[in-house]
């Protein structure tokens, strides 16, 4: 049995209880993890690049979960902004967002993200797909070590 | 491209016992799908591309592939980088399944547009299911280009 050495997710969220289910779901996974949660598309850039009071000792996270529809900066410009940058553009990321329309799960494929999920709106079943989730990312994927 | 539509699964693996498994492992996770099996990564490349004994075929292109690393005539890497290249799969979820967990290929894989790097877990059945789960009920695939 192998044994997990502590993920660091960071959560871009700003609907306040999508922020508790997922830490919920996540210690419910019983999965060795540490949950970075930020409110904004803006605040998620800053934790990203270690600006705006994130100081340098912030932790790069080996997996990002990220809504589409944010405050200041949406997620599919911070998804972009990942992935254009080298020291992140491996970190795998997971659009999470209530929206189903097509032309938001072709542009997030587009612009690399490595999966799409709309939220289900039951809250079991939500809690059903995040322990799923992190099943499948942080026990049986390989992520990429920091470059 | 909803969640509940079926998936269409190219899985390109030349070690049998390992298709078995995955074959199973799906029918498993009761998600609604069809499978196509490619022994190496020429076969993959035909199918895909209809070439060679898919000439001329009519078959829809599958909106998830499985594929492994080591594979005789062309490799993971390359198949990974042509289907990228192409415009009908520039968005199709790619899985490596690899047994190396060299951090080099891990992050090449990734930066190459693979989905998810999984190692060939000692108990590659329950891997399957939990990726059976994951992609067949909770993600959105894009939709055919």
């Amino acid at each position: 049995m192998q044994s997990y050495k502590p993920v660091h997710l960071l959560l871009v969220e700003d609907n306040p209880d999508d922020v508790l289910i997922t830490q919920r779901a996540l210690k419910r996974s019983r999965i060795a993890n540490d949950l970075h949660v930020t409110r904004d598309g803006q605040e998620a850039l800053d934790f990203l690049f270690h600006q705006g009071g994130w100081g340098c000792d912030t932790p790069r996270p080996d997996l990002i979960l990220l809504d589409v529809n944010l405050p200041r900066v949406n997620g599919m410009e911070v998804l972009k902004q990942i992935r254009s940058n080298p020291p992140l553009s491996a970190i795998p990321v997971i659009m999470l967002t209530a929206s189903d329309r097509e032309e938001d799960v072709v542009k997030s494929y587009r612009l690399g993200s490595n999966t799409y999920i709309q939220k289900p709106v039951e809250f079991e079943k939500f809690l059903h797909a995040l322990e799923v989730l992190g099943e499948y990312w942080i026990v049986i994927a390989k992520l990429p070590s920091a470059a | 491209m909803t969640p509940s539509s079926a998936m269409r699964i190219l899985l390109v693996e030349n070690n049998p016992d390992d298709v078995e498994i995955a074959r199973h492992a799906l029918k498993q996770s009761a998600v609604g799908h069809e499978i196509t099996v490619a022994r190496d990564g020429q076969e993959a490349m035909d199918f895909l591309f209809y070439e060679g004994e898919h000439a001329g075929a009519t078959h829809a292109p599958p909106n998830l592939i499985l594929l492994d690393f080591n594979l005789p005539r062309i490799s993971g890497f390359e198949v990974l980088q042509r289907v990228r290249k192409a415009h009908t799969f520039a968005t199709t979820p790619v899985i490596i399944l690899a047994t190396s967990i060299r951090d080099e290929n891990i992050a090449k894989s990734y930066r190459l547009g693979a989905n998810t790097y999984i190692q060939k877990p000692a108990n590659l059945k329950q891997a399957i299911e939990v990726l059976g789960q994951y992609w067949g009920i909770f993600a959105m695939l894009p939709p055919a280009a």
